[in-house]
């Protein structure tokens, strides 16, 4: 059987940086950062530790009318993830979704568990000194939650790999899409601001106490950003036969992990280059054909340090390294949410031929010895990989092409 | 060309209420052992019952106790049966460890640990707070553990779909292969019985007890809910024809996995408006390119619900008639969730020894219609075999396994 060539044919956003696309890439090319002091964190800190104050919530404008049609006790993730649903549908211009369209949402520790409403629960029995009386009845049922929503009957699924959940989802919707098992997929995920995440991170002492800069010298750790990013999947021609612009194709992809640690990675660089070695060749893609990797980035001291030393290992034998920035210093870390958040970043660069800044970079680290983007360069970039590192080391790259009519590269 | 043909089940690993290997695992279903048992996990007091299938004293071999407090018990589970699963394939990891994946589901991951983390975080100071626990939070600790423990560096994948999870696991783990991501992968899934987990499907009213006696027969009468248990299975798949090329021992073989999904709330199982079941089965018979005659027994998903229960009879009945053998491999073990990996495992011990089990307590139900066994059935030779599981908000799964074609 022949493979279809698939496409990305509607964003659906919802960010630190605004709700939808072009508010989301105004913002990023103008440099701005959605990384603020929020007081939503509620656990007991030192009063001096600004870093436990420092995030990224979403700048959220609901979908007119949209709210009065959902559950009022729908959790804040799920409602988050419907309105961008609803966005990349719209977007899309799809009258009417095919019926056996897949949903694949990515899960992350918020959103998989209804954390936040865990915490509330849990905060209750505490101040009663009792045993919890109650858990979230809808974890682990977002992409439930979508399909019955539009009526779907297609494959259904949540994936949870971490900050790379997303990525992954994609990378599943791509197979169904291209394989026929499906006309259409909403790839999405929704990870929200909890303590869960917040605190971990913190012991780990992986915040940043300022804003999140990746691959800057002075670099500190990450910020917890929150998002709900929805990308449709389709195959390409029937995009094409309803005369909808695409914003580019999936080419192929790659997983796979480090098996070395839960908390950091391979520091050889080594899994991440064979990761991104991986998804070149299943895309059909040569190193020299890339033009922008928008990188996992995450701005913990060690993994912008291993990313860097995979690409530059990459890349070596080539006479043109691509540009490379991480949108993690605008958005935070938006870890499940995070690795189709870079998605979508890389379908809007290669559609718009703007490649976004590293948001926050002043004093590049030269051990990150690889070409950063301080600022938006317009290029008319043919081919782009989307990297989404993982706790537990999952790993995902995924290669996406810049769509011309008369045809590929 | 995409590969579409059978899928080799090269190897497995169990821990299971009865039984934390194979073999163990294997003769308590020959003989018909219960892993029911009193519940011990929580005080079961202020829900007046007493019964559980959870899994006592298991503990990881070749782990020192003070690595396994970095490792929680889900994580445990899944290590222990991948191991055995990936020793009795026999596939030779440390050639391309990138060549193999791993595929979970766990759904409810270890929620005690949750808690227990949450409660901590929320009681304590956070500037002194160290999160040794914080890296077993994350919905992929089982998988991520055991690809560090085994040392596989192919994609490592964690599903949630629970009590369907483990067969939309298989249905990833088979396109992995399918698409070439790798050579051979770990599928599993696992759940693990906690008090949170209890009150989940208490406060759904699924659990046993609530509206009956506290007893977990599927299809009888007086069934009412199901008693939950535990565990983990692991089974190793390859390429059938990749399994003979390289003389692997092939224990049984997926022909085809159908999956039906339809629109329903998330906290129920089934919905009036719902497709029927002959969807599913005639794609896996058509998929496996065999009749309905061909079939020699159903692994039923009945989990002693009310509902779940009468919907799969009547599905089984009206599409391959009365005569069909029945069995509910939960009668063993309990509810399992995500671990009903160890469903398909028992269908696969079950072709090795060419009998089938019967459903443990079941004396009889006339509202059921179809040949739901009350004793063990023996056969000259059991080749096919469907294994079904139905899931919350909205899917049923069922996988066609054969004997290996040797």
């Amino acid at each position: 059987m022949k493979k279809r060539k698939v496409c990305i044919s509607g964003i659906g956003m919802i960010t630190p940086l605004g709700t939808g696309w072009k508010k989301f890439w105004q913002n990023l090319l103008t440099g701005k950062t959605g990384i603020r002091p929020t007081n939503i964190f509620k656990f007991p800190v030192d009063p001096d530790e600004t870093a436990l104050h420092m995030a990224a919530p979403v700048d959220f404008d609901p979908v007119p009318g949209l709210d009065n049609t959902l559950p009022e006790d729908l959790y804040w993730g799920d409602r988050l993830l419907c309105h961008a649903t609803s966005m990349a549908i719209d977007d899309a211009k799809i009258n009417s979704l095919p019926s056996n369209t897949a949903v694949i949402i990515g899960a992350g520790a918020s959103s998989a568990l209804n954390i936040e409403e865990f915490e509330s629960q849990l905060t209750l029995d505490i101040s009663k000194n009792r045993n919890i009386t109650r858990v979230p009845i809808g974890m682990a049922s977002s992409e439930k939650i979508i399909a019955n929503r539009f009526r779907l009957f297609g494959p259904k699924m949540m994936i949870a790999t971490a900050c790379s959940s997303s990525s992954l989802a994609l990378g599943y919707s791509f197979d169904l899409v291209s394989t026929g098992e499906c006309d259409c997929a909403i790839a999405g995920c929704a990870d929200t601001l909890c303590q869960l995440t917040h605190s971990g991170f913190y012991g780990l002492r992986s915040i940043d106490p300022d804003r999140c800069r990746p691959f800057d010298r002075d670099r500190r750790g990450i910020s917890i950003g929150e998002a709900a990013i929805v990308l449709i999947l389709e195959p390409l021609e029937k995009v094409v036969q309803r005369k909808k612009e695409v914003y580019c194709t999936v080419e192929g992809y790659a997983a796979n992990c480090d098996a070395e640690r839960m908390t950091s990675p391979d520091e050889t660089g080594k899994v991440f280059l064979q990761l991104m070695q991986k998804a070149l060749k299943n895309a059909s893609v040569s190193p020299e054909d890339v033009g922008y990797i928008c990188a996992h980035g995450t701005g913990t001291v060690i993994n912008d340090i291993t990313e860097a030393k995979a690409i530059k290992q990459l890349f070596t034998l080539n006479s043109t390294s691509p540009w490379v920035s991480s949108i993690k210093g605008a958005t935070g870390h938006c870890m499940a949410a995070a690795g189709i958040f870079n998605c979508a970043t890389v379908a809007l660069a290669l559609k718009n031929e703007i490649l976004p800044p590293n948001t926050g970079l002043k004093n590049k680290d030269e051990r990150c010895d690889i070409s950063i983007l301080k600022k938006s360069i317009r290029l008319n970039c043919k081919v782009a990989i989307a990297n989404a590192f993982a706790f537990g080391g999952n790993n995902v790259s995924i290669v996406f092409k810049k769509w011309e009519k008369e045809g590929s590269l | 060309m995409m590969y579409r043909g059978n899928i080799a089940i090269t190897g497995m690993g169990v821990v299971s209420s009865i039984g934390t290997t194979v073999d163990s695992f294997t003769e308590s279903i020959k003989k018909n052992y219960s892993g029911l048992t009193h519940l011990n996990r929580f005080d079961p007091t202020p829900f007046n019952i007493s019964y559980s299938f959870e899994i006592p004293n298991f503990k990881l071999e070749g782990k020192k106790s003070q690595d396994l407090l970095r490792i929680n018990k889900t994580s445990q589970y899944t290590i222990a049966a991948a191991r055995d699963a990936l020793k009795q394939s026999g596939y030779p990891v440390e050639l391309n460890p990138y060549e193999v994946g791993i595929v979970v589901s766990s759904s409810f991951l270890d929620f005690s640990l949750v808690t227990k983390y949450l409660t901590d975080v929320l009681k304590s100071h956070l500037k002194d707070y160290r999160p040794l626990q914080f890296p077993n939070t994350v919905p992929n600790a089982a998988a991520a553990h055991t690809a560090i423990e085994l040392k596989i560096k192919g994609p490592n994948v964690t599903v949630m779909n629970k009590h369907n999870g483990a067969f939309s696991a298989i249905k990833y783990g088979i396109n992995m292969l399918r698409t070439n991501q790798v050579k051979m992968v770990l599928v599993g899934g696992v759940d693990l019985f906690s008090y949170e987990i209890f009150l989940y499907f208490r406060q759904l009213e699924r659990t046993a007890g609530i509206k009956g006696p506290e007893i977990h027969i599927p299809f009888s009468r007086e069934r009412n809910g199901f008693i939950m248990g535990e565990g983990c299975g692991v089974v190793a798949l390859e390429k059938a024809e990749d399994a003979r090329k390289r003389g692997a021992s092939i224990i049984a073989e997926i022909c085809s996995i159908s999956n039906m999904y339809f629109p329903c709330p998330i906290t129920q199982y089934l919905t009036a408006d719902m497709p029927g079941a002959e969807l599913v089965y005639d794609k896996l018979l058509s998929e496996a390119n065999l009749t309905k005659e061909k079939i020699d027994a159903f692994f039923s998903c009945a989990n002693s619900s009310i509902d779940i229960d009468a919907w799969e009879d009547e599905a089984i009945f009206s599409y391959f008639g009365g005569d069909l053998p029945v069995t509910a491999f939960s009668s063993f073990i309990g509810e399992v969730s995500d671990a009903s990996m160890l469903h398909l495992i028992a269908a696969c011990v079950c072709l090795r020894n060419n009998f089938l089990p019967p459903v443990l307590g079941y004396s009889g139900n006339p509202e059921m219609q179809s040949n739901i066994l009350q004793k063990k059935k023996y056969f000259d030779r059991l080749e096919n075999v469907i294994v079904s599981r139905l899931g919350l908000g909205g899917s049923y799964s069922a996988i066609l396994l054969t004997s290996p074609k040797n």
